[in-house]
């Protein structure tokens, strides 16, 4: 009995060491995963959209044309409205329904052409209300008709934003560079300004902490900061708030003006940016390349031409230091053909943005300007105007080229003729005189899939020559995954 | 003057001690009550029938006095000075008392000694001849209690030989100068029999007289009335119950005599301290106790016409300063220093048993101790086993082994906390911070509706009300409360492993060494530095959990069924706040169960047991155990948050058996590896094999239950996401169980090893032995040595700027949105997105108690703040104001195009903040919880002119004016239940947007809100069960009886 109680006891005890080492072994084997925090963002079609036009230029001699339209596209992820607007107000210290509806569409695909008065001063907003905000756009046309200062400019109305890139900043004596600053918001903004010249960064007095009141435009002088330059890259950074921001350049030759621009904003600083041209035409070209970054950039500068891509010799192993700018006289590489300017720095620290200034001079003396622009990723309206011819040029900085679908629409949104397709072989440019049919308010440029162009449009009249970045707008919004915390 | 009834038992002393008189009185003479023995018979035999006076039965002793006094006048007027002579003095004597021979002596010595003296009493110790002490003068407090200042069964060692000035004497030997009794009236016929001394010595106190006693003059006394052995049947009026009888003189004492300006509050004192201390008797099973306390509080304080009557006639001879008086009271606060002391001295009974026992056995080394002394000792504990003789230090220390280690510990703790005290609030993983006081979790347990959030009618835990019981006691300190638990965990955890050892473990070592093991697993295994309240409180209370569950398992009816009842209301509190501990424990009893079902001591009784003890936390944690029952996932949670730190158990089970979990600033695996061994080694011991066995099994259900929960998440309150579960309690329990197995065999090893011959198992032992100690020192070592904080810190209770801080605690109880974004890279690509999480802030923001009432954010809260940090229009600031928002903020880092999105946003306007820390927008919209706005225009507009109302936690209470229709908003996710009422009229409800509405009309008037669904009755419900619970889970006071009081002294 006495052992039989014994083993029982030994029993029971190797159970109990058993079980517990079981257990240990069993958690072991037991890993729940967690369920997976959804954190990717998703993608909304916008909802509002507000856009913001440099200037309006009227008076003698001065015109301003505004094209403003909700193209028709699809938006990507839900559903986007069915209704909305699309409205045209003067910039004032109003409140924005306060404010007088200067024009307005209620259509999507309907256009609003017009030519601005008196009452649209100082500038314009484009309000784009549910179903007409996604790839909202809107454009402007500056006509200077008096034969010294005669001049084309135009600008896309931009949405706020908080970091603006300017390349080709000319405050040389005898030229005027304007920074227009335009805060529609309700809210106070505060930029800042930083320069870069040919020395590297400017200490400029004053450039930092300019608030911009709400609902306001502000035009600096940029020689006030940087004088005495005649190729200068401005960085605006908004600090507080966001801004709508444009640099306005006038040049004069000696004593004969040269033409004014409003120059186009570079995409931030990167390694690898491309300049399409354009359809400059006769006439001096500068490439303005600014480093930006802390470290020295050894540069390899391709020509993307019509006929393929080559790199010339005076264009090859550039350095540029850091905080620098540096101008590249590239007339005689381009001539009078169509071409795009990729630059490559030797690392990836060193990052560096550029701009194209045309000075052009078949019809009229004129400035034109390009920049690195966004690939299309999307459809991009190009503006229409009467009397000015233009072109388009698409670049392909990569491999495999792509094409551009190219469909015409009068105002009341109704196609106009048939679509055009254009090809663009991989490392090239290839530009487009476009015949504009009559009625036509604005073109709708829609890129095949898996096409990496970036575009530019060229606008030629009897005043001058002025071009501007082809740019899808944003057809949604990116909403972030948000979730309840403890 | 003797004052006799019934007293043939009592009364041959007292003329024995009489006539062995050093001094005898110049004329003796007897009263007689109307006694029924012979006790008229015996006086007249002894002082002759002259000078015995036969009253009428019922006469109280003061009356008694006083006729004898007049009666002697009138017989033989040479007996007595009839005008009270101040030389003439009067010695009153009980029939059961008898002074030492030398008594008279002493006292007149002193008496004459100074012509103010007016009174002089004896020191009065036990009958017949006995050293205990019952009163050397005497005072009261100002609950009415007798101070005599001598201990309860002090024995009389000269320690009170001083002569001093007292408020009274006892009437037993008491001496008073004739012309002072005439004076003043002699006792007062109110006071029959009990207090007449103090109140006359009060009064004679009053009229300017000095009471004095006189220590070399003892009086034996028998207390015979005080004891209920002479009955008190008839005496004036007198209630049979002496304690009824005593209690009503003591409140009339008081409130006669008390100084005028203190009267009303010592009016309320006594009245609610009666009712207190008839509740302790009826915890203490004494209905009868308590009745008398109630009756004789009405009876007195139910006559303020009696009262007031005393106190004009007092007033006639009062003469000397309230300040002279005073002197000879106690402190106010001492009552309540004396039950303080009472109820720890039954805490610590068992402490006090072993000491006395340790006491014992030093006494029977001592060098001449009779061997009738050792005999009488009893037997003696092991901690007297190696008791150094002598009164040093050490041997003090042994003897007081809980003491000890308790003080040794706290110290240590005090050492190893060092970088948890300081500036801000205690918090940080599992635990969030203290509200701002006690009063918050009472308001958090009872309310039924909750301002944190968005507003939760979630039922709070109960551990909310126990920590609010405990913030209480700390006088409403909520951070003291909680920095104690974390402070104290170690030594509290070691006194109940020591008590709990002690019932099993005869050795002193081995039992230190338990709870030294014990004590340490909330800091070895990151317990307290991971923040795990629940955890925490269990360790603390789960010794004293066996303690009391232990006594379930005897045969006796009425102690078993005590501990069941002791049982269920510990297993209650570790349940509220580990419920896990619940599963835990039935499991636990179903063994028992089992073990009992298949035993030959299988009784239906005995079975039942177990089964009423588990179930006895869903009665008391109601209504919170139907939640908890009916929410199985709530048993994965505990008191504080959900911590989303809580490691893989799966990734760290190679920790398990060491009691780690990879948790927060939890100790090397190593410092318990002499645990693990000498667990193991325990099962070797053949003859303790059952005992540890059943440890065995305990170790194996607390891995069981972590490899169970080692695969289930739990999802975290008020969010979506999930975490692992926190496995700190099994892990704890199997880590206690293995402490048990290894003391269990421990116990008594070495004269096991030295039984037997030389062999493996001694170096075996030798070498578990070793590596056991070793282990609880290294790691008491590494504790204070390394102080771990783990995640908890001291920080801002609420991380928002302070203004924010006190718009929320305002009138209007505004919230505040905290945006926080968190950048991902995106997969495939070198873009990067935001996500962000928001919490809405109120009150006093999150704290501890809110976990549990936390209710998951809608989804149009959600939408809303997608809508803000993605393409923010002008109406989500309306959106903002309905949900009662007035800020919102953005802490650093942020998404810089979200600050700037908020920038542009009408209706939002910039705060003042540190930019570095975070952004923050005010809402520039009237909002609050509650508003009331114009019913019929724009969304906007109508925001825009609400007015707020001053609410608090859900209740507003308003004036309004007459105007244009109007709607009542209540900005809340949890809205039913609100009710509202246009000057008394409920208002009809409303479908607004967001929270409850109700529409006001045109007319004004007062205009009120109710969060309604008051939890006020359960909680009441729930305290009466704990008490009804308490009153039988507490053992019964045993009242001293007279029988037994002789004995002793015999």
């Amino acid at each position: 009995m006495i052992g039989s109680a014994s083993v029982r006891s030994a029993g029971a005890a190797v159970a109990a060491v058993v079980v517990a080492a079981a257990a240990i072994a069993f958690s072991s084997t037991l890993a729940p995963t967690p369920e997976r925090i959804d954190t990717a963002p998703s993608t909304v079609p916008a909802s509002h959209a507000q856009l913001s036009c440099p200037e309006t230029a009227t008076g003698r001699g001065l015109s301003t044309d505004l094209v403003a339209v909700a193209p028709p596209v699809e938006s990507s992820g839900a559903a986007a409205a069915t209704q909305g607007s699309l409205t045209v107000r003067a910039l004032s210290t109003q409140t924005s329904a306060a404010r007088k509806i200067l024009a307005r569409a209620d259509q999507v695909a309907t256009a609003i052409s017009t030519t601005l008065s008196a009452t649209a001063l100082p500038a314009v907003t484009i309000d784009a209300v549910g179903g007409l905000a996604p790839a909202a756009y809107a454009a402007q046309r500056t006509v200077r008709a008096a034969s010294r200062d005669a001049g084309l400019a135009v600008a896309a109305c931009s949405a706020t934003a908080d970091s603006w890139w300017y390349a080709g900043v000319d405050t040389a004596v005898g030229s005027t560079s304007r920074l227009v600053l335009s805060n529609p918001t309700p809210a106070v903004a505060v930029v800042d300004l930083t320069f870069y010249g040919p020395q590297g960064r400017v200490a400029a007095v004053g450039a930092h902490g300019i608030p911009v009141a709400p609902r306001t435009r502000q035009s600096l002088d940029l020689a006030r900061f940087a004088p005495g330059l005649d190729a200068v890259t401005v960085h605006v950074k908004a600090t507080r708030g966001r801004v709508a921001a444009a640099v306005d350049v006038s040049r004069v030759n000696g004593v004969t003006p040269a033409g004014n621009e409003w120059l186009a904003a570079s995409l931030p600083p990167a390694n690898d940016v491309l300049v399409n041209a354009g359809d400059g035409g006769k006439g001096d070209q500068r490439l303005v390349i600014t480093n930006p970054s802390g470290r020295e950039a050894v540069l390899q500068v391709r020509v993307l031409a019509e006929s393929g891509p080559f790199t010339p010799e005076p264009l090859k192993d550039l350095r540029i230091r850091p905080g620098r700018t540096i101008v590249e006289d590239v007339s005689a590489i381009t001539g009078t053909s169509v071409a795009a300017f990729q630059v490559t720095t030797d690392q990836d620290q060193a990052t560096v943005l550029a701009g194209l200034i045309s000075e052009s001079s078949q019809s009229a003396v004129d400035l034109s300007s390009t920049s690195s622009s966004p690939v299309l990723d999307g459809p991009a309206v190009v503006p229409v105007f009467a009397g000015t011819r233009l072109s388009l040029a698409f670049a392909s900085g990569q491999a495999g080229g792509g094409a551009v679908r190219v469909q015409g629409y009068r105002e009341d949104g109704e196609p106009v003729g048939e679509p055009t397709r254009i090809g663009v072989k991989a490392k090239t440019t290839r530009a487009w005189e476009v015949r504009v049919e009559r009625g036509t308010s604005y073109l709708l440029a829609t890129v095949a899939e898996r096409s990496r162009l970036q575009g530019v449009a060229t606008y030629r009249g009897r005043t001058g020559v002025s071009a501007i970045a082809v740019v899808s707008a944003p057809t949604a919004v990116v909403r972030p995954a948000v979730r309840p915390t403890d | 003057m003797i004052v006799a009834h019934n007293g043939t038992r009592w009364l041959p002393n007292l003329f024995t001690a009489l006539e062995a008189s050093t001094r005898f009185p110049d004329h003796l003479m007897a009263v007689d009550t109307g006694s029924t023995d012979e006790t008229a018979l015996l006086l007249t035999d002894v002082l002759g029938p002259s000078a015995v006076h036969l009253i009428d039965s019922g006469t109280g002793f003061g009356t008694a006095v006083q006729q004898g006094l007049d009666r002697t006048a009138a017989d033989d007027p040479s007996a007595s000075s009839p005008d009270g002579s101040p030389e003439d003095w009067l010695w009153l004597l009980h029939d059961d008392c008898a002074p030492a021979p030398d008594a008279l002596e002493h006292l007149l010595d002193v008496a004459e000694s100074d012509p103010g003296i007016s009174v002089v009493g004896g020191r009065v110790r036990a009958w017949p001849r006995a050293r205990r002490l019952l009163e050397v003068g005497v005072t009261v407090t100002g609950t009415g209690h007798r101070e005599t200042g001598v201990e309860i069964g002090e024995y009389d060692q000269g320690q009170h030989d001083e002569q001093r000035d007292v408020l009274a004497v006892s009437s037993a030997g008491m001496l008073v100068r004739r012309e002072t009794w005439d004076r003043l009236g002699g006792f007062d016929s109110r006071l029959p029999l009990f207090r007449d001394d103090l109140d006359f010595g009060w009064r004679v106190a009053k009229a300017g007289g000095r009471v004095v006693v006189a220590p070399q003059a003892v009086i034996f006394h028998a207390e015979a009335a005080t004891r209920g052995v002479r009955p008190l049947n008839g005496v004036d009026h007198l209630p049979n119950s002496p304690h009824r009888a005593d209690r009503q003189a003591a409140l009339f004492t008081v409130l006669a005599n008390c100084h005028l300006a203190v009267f009303p509050f010592q009016y309320v004192r006594l009245a609610l301290g009666s009712v207190l201390r008839a509740l302790a008797y009826l915890v203490g099973k004494l209905p009868n106790a308590a009745a008398d306390e109630l009756l004789a509080m009405v009876s007195v304080l139910g006559r303020p016409g009696v009262l007031i009557a005393a106190r004009v006639r007092r007033r006639g001879t009062s003469a000397a300063s309230h300040r002279s008086v005073r002197a000879l009271l106690p402190r106010w606060w001492t009552p309540y220093a004396n039950g303080l002391d009472s109820l720890l001295s039954r805490f610590a009974g068992t402490v006090r048993d072993t000491a006395s026992q340790v006491a014992a056995a030093a006494r029977r080394r001592r060098p001449g101790a009779s061997s009738v002394e050792a005999l009488e000792s009893g037997p003696v504990p092991n901690e007297a086993v190696n008791l150094p003789s002598g009164a040093g230090p050490v041997a003090w220390m042994m003897a007081h082994p809980i003491t000890t280690l308790a003080a040794g510990l706290t110290v240590l703790a005090a050492v190893a906390t060092r970088d948890l005290w300081g500036g801000g609030w205690l918090q940080g993983g599992a635990l969030l911070p203290a509200p701002e006081g006690g009063a918050s979790w009472w308001q958090t347990y009872i309310e039924s509706w909750h301002h944190v959030g968005l507003g939760s009618r979630e039922a709070a835990a109960p551990y909310v009300g126990v920590l609010g019981v405990i913030s209480t006691v700390l006088l409403g300190k909520s951070w003291l409360t909680i920095q104690l638990l974390v402070v104290l965990a170690v030594p509290l955890s070691a006194v109940g492993a020591y008590v709990v050892a002690r019932r099993w473990v005869d050795s002193l070592a081995t039992r230190a060494w338990m709870a030294l093991s014990y004590a340490l697993l909330p800091v070895l295994t990151g317990t307290v530095s991971s923040g795990h309240l629940g955890t925490t409180v269990a360790v603390i209370a789960l010794p004293w959990l066996v303690r009391v569950a232990v006594p379930m398992a005897l045969p006796e009816r009425t102690q078993g069924w005590r501990a069941v009842f002791a049982t269920g209301l510990v297993l209650a509190l570790i349940v509220a706040f580990a419920p896990l501990a619940w599963p835990m424990a039935a499991v636990v009893a179903l063994a028992v169960l089992g073990m009992i079902a298949v035993s030959a001591r299988r009784r239906a009784e005995l079975m039942l047991r177990p089964v009423v003890a588990v179930s006895l936390p869903a009665l008391v944690l109601l209504p919170w155990s139907w939640h908890l029952l009916t929410t199985p996932a709530l048993f994965l949670t505990e008191a504080g948050r959900v911590d989303r730190a809580t490691p893989s158990v799966a990734e760290h089970a190679w920790a398990l058996p060491w009691g780690r979990l990879a948790a927060a600033g939890d100790a090397p695996w190593w410092l318990s590896l002499g645990l693990v061994l000498a667990a193991l080694v325990a099962l070797l011991r053949t003859d303790r094999r059952p005992k540890v066995v059943a440890a065995w099994w305990v170790v194996g259900l607390g891995l069981v239950t972590t490899a169970l929960l080692a695969g289930v998440l739990v999802t975290i309150p008020g969010t979506t996401d999930q975490a692992f579960v926190w496995v700190g309690l099994p892990v704890v329990v199997s880590q206690a169980a293995a402490i048990v197995a290894a003391g269990f065999a421990a116990d008594g090893v070495g004269r096991v090893i030295q039984s037997g011959s030389f062999g493996w198992r001694q170096p075996l032992a030798a070498v578990t032995v070793v590596i056991a100690l070793v282990g609880p020192f290294l790691g008491l070592g590494w504790w204070v040595g390394t102080a771990p904080e783990g995640s908890l810190t001291r920080a801002q209770a609420v991380p928002l700027p302070a203004y924010m801080i006190d718009a929320m605690k305002a009138d209007a109880q505004q919230r505040i949105l905290v945006i926080s974004a968190t950048a991902h890279r995106q997969s495939g690509t070198d873009e990067v997105a935001y996500s962000d999480t928001y919490t809405v802030y109120a009150d006093d923001g999150y704290r501890l108690g809110d976990d549990s009432i936390t209710a998951t954010p809608t989804d149009a809260v959600t939408d809303l703040v997608k809508d803000l940090v993605s393409e923010a229009a002008p109406d989500d600031v309306s959106r903002l104001a309905d949900l009662g928002i007035a800020y919102v903020v953005l802490p650093a880092p942020y998404d810089t195009d979200q600050v700037a999105q908020l920038d542009g946003l009408p209706g939002l306007s910039r705060a003042s903040t540190n930019s570095r820390q975070l952004a923050g927008w005010q809402v520039d919209l009237p909002t609050g919880l509650v508003r009331v706005q114009n019913a019929d225009t724009s969304v906007r507009s109508s925001a825009a002119g609400a007015t707020v109302l001053a609410s608090q936690d859900g209740h507003a209470d308003a004036r309004l004016e007459p105007g244009p229709d109007r709607v009542l908003r209540v900005s809340t996710d949890a809205a039913d239940g609100f009710i509202a009422t246009l000057d008394g009229a409920r208002l009809d409800p409303v479908v607004v947007a967001a929270g409850a509405g109700f529409s006001v009309g045109t007319d004004g008037g007062s205009i009120s809100v109710d969060p309604g669904g008051h939890r006020g009755w359960w909680v009441l419900g729930q305290g009466l069960v704990i008490m009804v619970l308490l009153v039988l889970a507490a053992p019964a006071i045993q009242p001293a009886t007279a029988t037994a009081d002789e004995e002793e002294e015999a």
